[in-house]
């Protein structure tokens, strides 16, 4: 608030704490990408340290690495820039396992950080798209609760989706 | 092309596509509604094609760059990589720098086998598991302690949640009971190391297996190498494989008997609105085929029938402009007519595609015979038991012209062979048997 008066723009810095105790600090611009925490700064204002029971600090780290790219960017918006990003994003999605994937989806989803959401949620849907249906079970570890029969029967009525 | 405003998808089918035969669609007329959608495909797909041949190119220039990208490291994302070696690297020398002393590891041929073994459990670190021993019941912290070097050996993890559950009965005054645990069983042979773990004390609990070669992984672990190869093996090989086909199932399977809440680490765990989510990013055949693997995915779908507009965005074109009318449109039945359409399309191109390959081959081999025709008289006067040698010769020539035609097929030139053909016909005044 008494920043507004200087010339020269300081950037206020966060901390934020995650499950595990584990601390971050990092700028104001980065943070407010997650609509969460956009949310709490703008509602308590002076309060420095945030608390994220939910999340774990090793994904914490690893969405707030994801804001802190894609806040650079934006700030000088260039089209080299636009496609750098893209790439960056498919390595940052490339190498998770399951696992991390969806805990990380959860954090995204928790603090609503929707791009972030959408870029993961691409990841799982790039891993359904185009199996049979016993090779997404089998790459989800989903057990089949149908009944006998059962499931032949949705196969007859959808079987468009099967020529 | 000027996409839709709105929507941001093209719209130029719209102006082929008259508004009628929409509505047509709920009187049982499909027939010219698929004519209109056929023509629309047609042009789609011919678009893409386009589209795919400039891709390639870019591909070609991308790869380039990638390589070049790779020293200055740019915009190479390494974050979890590094978290990874480092975590890997940490745990090697703490293990590795107090035996070193004891006997020359880095000699003999077992160590290669401790190594890998010690890999693995990093990953089982990584995701949560302690070490555990099961005769005096306590944590063990570090992997050396135990006993090890015979070719196979048993280890055994719990979870630390597992373990509080058990000093708070402990305090409570109950005896403790069996703790919950998981028991690898690391066997070595020769060029591998078998891991395979499962629940201990269960014998009905399924096993789960992974072979890792000592000839992919050992060299990495040891040595400082590429960038690049190390990335591929440490992460698509070995920690992605070991993760997702061993821990995480034994790490469910733990859990499932502590009677711990499951992790989300599968994907029924998630939260309904993400299955949504990802839903939208699917195309259609394969939101059926999700639906088809279990009862809450078929709940999820069978709630998307309802949804009309969620069956709309599985159209890849603008549907903005059909939505104004009080008629109700089964987005879902467009979407499988679509989908159906597509499909014959996609064979008849294909079809299209085999045939004109066909048609140069058959070209090709004429060229081929003509020319055998007039300059390997030897090949047309072969007697009916030849010699070996006689045989091989023209076969020799034959097949040459075959590779070589074949192998720079873009370079070849059919007319210069036909030409040259010709010509030589043209002096020797002959009439050709066929054509």
């Amino acid at each position: 608030m008494s920043s507004s008066s200087t010339t020269t723009t300081t950037t206020r810095l966060l901390m934020l704490k995650a499950s595990d105790g584990v601390t971050f600090e990092v700028e104001e611009a980065v943070a407010t990408k997650l609509g969460a925490i956009n949310n709490m700064v703008e509602e308590e204002g002076s309060e420095d340290l945030i608390c994220l029971p939910n999340v774990n600090g090793k994904f914490l780290g690893m969405v707030l690495e994801w804001c802190k790219k894609h806040a650079n960017n934006n700030t000088n918006s260039d089209k080299g820039n636009d496609e750098v990003n893209k790439w960056w994003d498919k390595e940052f999605v490339m190498d998770l396992d399951q696992n991390t994937l969806y805990h990380l989806l959860m954090a995204a989803d928790y603090l609503s950080g929707t791009e972030l959401v959408d870029l993961l949620t691409e990841k799982v849907a790039s891993m359904i798209r185009g199996k049979k249906v016993e090779e997404i079970r089998e790459t989800f570890k989903i057990k089949s609760d149908f009944l006998p029969g059962q499931e032949e029967e949705i196969r007859k009525k959808n079987s468009w989706a099967f020529e | 092309m000027d996409p839709c405003t709105k929507c941001n998808l093209d719209r130029q089918w719209l102006r082929k596509l008259s508004h009628k035969a929409w509505l047509r669609m709920k009187s049982g007329k499909v027939g010219s509604l698929t004519a209109k959608i056929v023509r629309f495909l047609r042009y789609e797909y011919e678009s893409t094609i386009l589209e795919n041949k400039t891709r390639k190119k870019n591909k070609v220039d991308q790869i380039g760059k990638d390589i070049d990208d790779d020293n200055d490291n740019s915009y190479r994302y390494n974050y979890i990589y590094n978290r990874r070696v480092c975590f890997l690297r940490k745990l090697l020398k703490e293990e590795l720098g107090e035996d070193e002393g004891e006997d020359g590891w880095s000699t003999s041929a077992s160590s290669d086998h401790k190594l890998m073994a010690i890999a693995v459990h990093a990953v089982l670190l990584e995701s949560g598991f302690v070490g555990f021993d099961p005769v005096s019941g306590n944590r063990v912290d570090q992997f050396h302690r135990l006993a090890f070097w015979p070719a196979s050996f048993n280890y055994t993890y719990t979870l630390p949640q597992i373990l509080d559950q058990r000093e708070r009965e402990r305090e409570r005054g109950g005896g403790g009971g069996v703790v919950a645990a998981v028991k690898l069983e690391f066997e070595s042979v020769r060029v591998a190391v078998i891991v395979s773990g499962s629940l201990a004390d269960s014998e009905t609990s399924p096993q789960r297996q992974v072979r890792l070669y000592k000839y992919k992984l050992v060299p990495i672990l040891r040595s400082p190498c590429t960038k690049q190869q190390r990335h591929v093996v440490l992460d698509h090989e070995f920690w992605n494989k070991v993760k997702d086909e061993l821990v995480l199932p034994l790490l469910i399977d733990l859990r499932a008997k502590a009677g711990l809440p499951s992790p989300p680490s599968c994907l029924m765990a998630l939260p309904t609105e993400l299955h949504w989510k990802i839903l939208e990013f699917l195309p259609g055949v394969d939101v059926v085929k999700l639906g088809c693997t279990c009862k809450e995915l078929m709940c999820l779908f069978q709630l998307s029938r309802d949804n009309r507009e969620f069956w709309r965005s599985k159209i890849p074109v603008c549907t903005c402009d059909l939505g104004v009318w009080r008629i109700r449109i089964d987005w879902r039945m467009v979407y499988i007519s679509y989908n159906r359409v597509k499909s014959i399309l996609n064979t008849h191109y294909e079809m299209k595609e085999m045939n004109e390959k066909m048609e140069r081959r058959k070209k090709m081999m004429a060229a081929i015979a003509m020319r055998r025709f007039i300059m390997g008289p030897k090949s047309l006067l072969r007697s009916p038991n030849p010699t070996p040698q006689l045989l091989r010769r023209p076969y020799k020539k034959y097949k040459k012209s075959v590779s070589s035609s074949s192998s720079s097929l873009g370079k070849y030139n059919y007319d210069y062979e036909y030409g040259y053909c010709y010509e030589m016909l043209y002096f020797m005044d002959l009439r050709l048997p066929f054509l």
